[in-house]
């Protein structure tokens, strides 16, 4: 008879009760039975063992479906396409002379192919399927504006019943009202539409993001596909000519640094993220994983293991980690093994001052990371894999570098190390790209002053931090800010409707005014990057929470920043100006710091602040 | 009816269940993903439901996943009577809770509160525990084997050997069976706002009245 794990294997196991399995009956025939709950320890025993090794909340899934690495193409979501205001009834229309783009987004459920001749995978995507040259996915578009021009979308949440939504804009100021924070108001019901507007005039070019945000149900949705990236552009960066540059106002510009027919950009949008498939190539989500869920798939756009066919020549890539719950730590190394140094030139909030070269760098659920790597001189044919070093096993937090990333095998093991794509030197073309390794890029970024802060509660010091504190309270729940649970507060987003939005304000700050807050763990048991909406900040330093031993920024860490990793025992200091752009109003209103695994938001791991007049 | 016919009816039931459930190449009949997602999912997460035996506190056997579980909605919270800290506010908060989805999408939730402290909480204990707290039809208290029902809890994602500190008893597992919406919240929330997310998954929050005839002795409503 075939055992227990040969069933779940088979996709026949369904739970204790529902197990369904071929037995011999005291006849001496075959026949089907229901399993027996009932049964002797010793069986209940091998049911426990094989439960606490999957399927926890510590966990994630295993056994995935395996799939042969780099034999499929990268796909790259298209732009949206432009619409004429009129044809979206009711939509609001400018007529002040900003330029403004308008465009209409369906969240739906749909099947697109991942796994190359097999049934396709349900996601849940903007605009999903999602069809590109490269392959399909449940990416959402690719949003490309440029500073000062507003963005208005028509947002349609069509997930079916009881499948509500929240938007968010990950990385830009906007106004509160369509910031997409996890608040009764932002959410759209199935069925309906909300228009967001997006002025895009207080950030630098960037690579941000969108995704859902949903109360609860932030978790499931993001894993299910619901993110799309939304790229920022201004002349500053095309002043750059940097690798694949292309300035979307004139296609014909001849310092487009564009590629030949049929090749991919040489400036490169690529989301990784770690998924569970089951036997029938479905995602497979737990809701119930509260540590954060890890899948056992590497995917790269939504293709999995994708070979990224290259020229040997100079490229950008905007990494973005779109994980629930995974850390990575990326390097570079072709099949001998041979790490590849690069430069980091960006993070969360665009480019660097200064690029910064590299052989490998972290990146937290949210992060982003925009790297120029120089493949030049490299013969045609090599292969050059995107190596994750690090290892995790739960959800909590990664369990530190392998020893020796060179043989990080192909298809991750058990312990999530391994490569994330190829790159394929498969053909020369010129290069009219510029780019030096450390060079000066952006020396027109917002600075901060720690003297002009304004103390979280007046009459304090100038220089006062704002503490928050990430940690679990006795309940086991999430917490920020819940000092041992004398008088936890976890997220509380307020009355629900028809009631009037009245969430639990933690913190108030002026607009206008300079702030310096504190993000203290001081915890070894978990790692969290947590997520400020609304600004972008600038770390001051990261310390060891006891000891105070200064830990130094992190390479990911030197530019201006939305998401700060609070490893275990880190205490981050930050500062920033609550500024807002020339044309759109003062972005006052609510808005929410949470973590970043996706699960711990889900559980409570948030707070609501204010900006005020 | 006699005893013999009793067991003869269960085993007429469940081979009909049986059957129902395998499709002519003798495998279990999976929904299709692609044209009916919320019964495939709700399938897939069968799996985080032991069907363990539980008693309640009349004294009732009940299977989690086939009598407590499938086909309904469900919020789920463990606790133990002995409780001196958490459970002594949670308990009155899901009392609040009860009224405020009683009042809005009457016997369309049911609350679960399954002990961890077994031995003790006796279904005896329970039941003078629920009269104490003045809990309404729609709630049961469940007990059942050590073993088991940590079992539940590991599934639950709330109890890691290594986390004995995080007893958990102040989260609720809230979730509808038959579309696989799952989500945890915090027990001490606003009642208002757990009512309010939990009436996020019911079918037609609008719909329906109490029948308070026969809900009265009911530990469990149907839901769906």
């Amino acid at each position: 008879m075939l055992d227990r794990r040969a069933l779940i294997k088979l996709g026949l196991y369904g739970g204790s009760g529902a197990l369904l399995h071929l037995t011999q009956l005291k006849s001496g025939a075959w026949g089907w039975a229901l399993d027996e709950d009932d049964r002797d320890d010793d069986d209940k025993e091998e049911h426990h063992h094989h439960h606490h090794h999957h399927h926890k909340g510590g966990g994630g899934g295993v056994g995935s479906p395996p799939m042969q690495p780099f034999t499929i193409g990268l796909p790259l979501p298209p732009a949206p396409t432009r619409l004429s205001p009129s044809t979206l009834p009711g939509i609001p229309i400018y007529n002040d002379g900003i330029p403004t783009s308008y465009y209409q987004v369906f969240e739906r459920q749909a099947p697109v192919q991942i796994y190359p001749g097999k049934p396709a995978t349900m996601v849940w995507g903007f605009n999903v399927p999602t069809i590109t040259p490269g392959g399909q996915t449940y990416l959402g578009p690719t949003f490309v504006a440029k500073i000062g021009e507003r963005v208005v979308i028509r947002m349609n949440n069509n997930l079916g019943p009881n499948n509500d939504s929240i938007v968010h804009h990950h990385g830009a100021h906007v106004g509160s009202a369509w910031d997409g924070s996890a608040l009764w108001s932002q959410q759209i019901h199935n069925g309906t539409f909300k228009d967001f507007v997006y002025p895009n005039d207080d950030d630098v070019s960037a690579t941000h993001w969108y995704h859902d945000h949903n109360i609860d149900f932030t978790g499931h949705n993001v894993f299910m596909g619901l993110e799309g990236f939304f790229l920022l552009y201004d002349d500053v960066e095309l002043a750059l000519n940097l690798p694949g540059r292309n300035n979307p106002d004139n296609p014909q510009d001849p310092l487009n640094d564009l590629p030949p027919a049929g090749e991919l950009p040489f400036d490169l949008p690529l989301v990784i993220q770690d998924r569970a498939f089951d036997a029938n190539f479905q995602l497979v989500y737990n809701p119930f994983a509260s540590r954060g869920f890890l899948g056992d798939m590497f995917l790269v756009n939504g293709a999995i293991q994708p070979k990224i066919r290259v020229a040997n020549r100079k490229y950008r890539f905007r990494i973005l980690n779109g994980s629930n719950a995974r850390f990575y730590h990326l390097m570079l190394q072709t099949n001998t093994g041979a790490p590849i140094p690069f430069n980091i030139v960006g993070s969360d909030g665009g480019l660097y001052k200064t690029a910064i070269e590299v052989d490998g760098f972290q990146i937290a659920p949210s992060e982003r990371a925009e790297v120029i790597v120089d493949f030049t001189g490299l013969a045609i044919g090599t292969k050059v894999f995107l190596n994750n070093c690090l290892m995790q096993t739960d959800g909590r937090k990664p369990a530190g570098l392998v020893a020796n990333c060179a043989t990080a095998p192909q298809t991750p093991g058990p312990d999530g190390v391994g490569a994330m794509c190829s790159f394929d030197i498969e053909f020369s073309v010129n290069d009219r790209s510029s780019f030096t390794p450390g060079q000066t890029l952006r020396p027109d970024l917002p600075v901060y002053n720690i003297a002009d802060a304004e103390p979280p509660v007046p009459g304090a010091k100038p220089g006062a931090t704002h503490d928050w504190r990430f940690e679990r309270g006795q309940g086991g729940e999430w917490l920020v800010n819940c000092f041992n649970g004398a008088g936890a507060q976890p997220f509380d987003p307020g009355p629900p409707p028809p009631a009037a939005e009245k969430p639990r304000i933690d913190a108030t700050c002026k607009a206008g005014s300079t702030e310096i807050w504190r993000l203290i763990n001081g915890s070894g048991g978990w790692a969290h990057p947590v997520h400020i909406h609304r600004n972008q900040f600038r770390i001051i330093d990261r310390v060891d929470s006891g000891s105070g031993k200064d830990l130094g920024l992190l390479p990911t860490q030197l530019g201006l920043k939305d998401v700060f990793v609070l490893d275990q025992n880190v205490t981050i200091r930050l500062i920033s100006k609550y500024t807002s752009g020339t044309t759109s109003d003062k972005q006052l209103g609510k808005y929410v710091m949470h973590c970043h695994n996706v699960e711990h938001e889900d559980m409570a791991m948030m707070i609501v602040w204010e900006c005020v007049p | 009816m006699s005893n013999v016919a009793k067991v003869t009816l269960t085993l007429l039931l469940a081979a009909a269940t049986v059957r129902l459930a395998v499709c002519g190449d003798g495998k279990e009949k999976l929904p299709n993903p692609q044209t009916d997602f919320q019964a495939y999912t709700a399938r897939a997460l069968r799996q985080h439901f032991p069907n363990i035996v539980l008693t309640n506190q009349d004294n009732k056997k009940v299977r989690l996943y086939d009598d407590v579980i499938k086909g309904k909605i469900v919020v789920i919270q463990f606790m133990f009577s002995n409780c001196e800290r958490l459970c002594p506010m949670v308990t009155p908060n899901l009392v609040k809770v009860q009224k405020e989805l009683e009042k809005q999408s009457p016997r369309k939730v049911n609350i679960v509160s399954i002990s961890v402290d077994p031995d003790h909480d006796t279904p005896a204990v329970l039941k003078a525990y629920a009269k104490k707290f003045h809990v309404q039809p729609g709630w049961q208290f469940l007990t059942g084997r050590k073993q088991d029902i940590d079992w539940l809890r590991r599934e639950l994602g709330l109890y890691y050997p290594e986390d004995q500190q995080f007893e958990h008893m102040n989260m609720l597992t809230v979730g509808r069976e038959a579309t696989g919406q799952w989500f945890t919240i915090r027990a001490l929330n606003n009642p208002e706002v757990i009512a309010y997310a939990v009436r996020k998954i019911i079918p037609d929050t609008t719909s329906g009245r109490a029948n308070p005839i026969s809900a009265k002795h009911a530990h469990s409503f149907a839901g769906n």
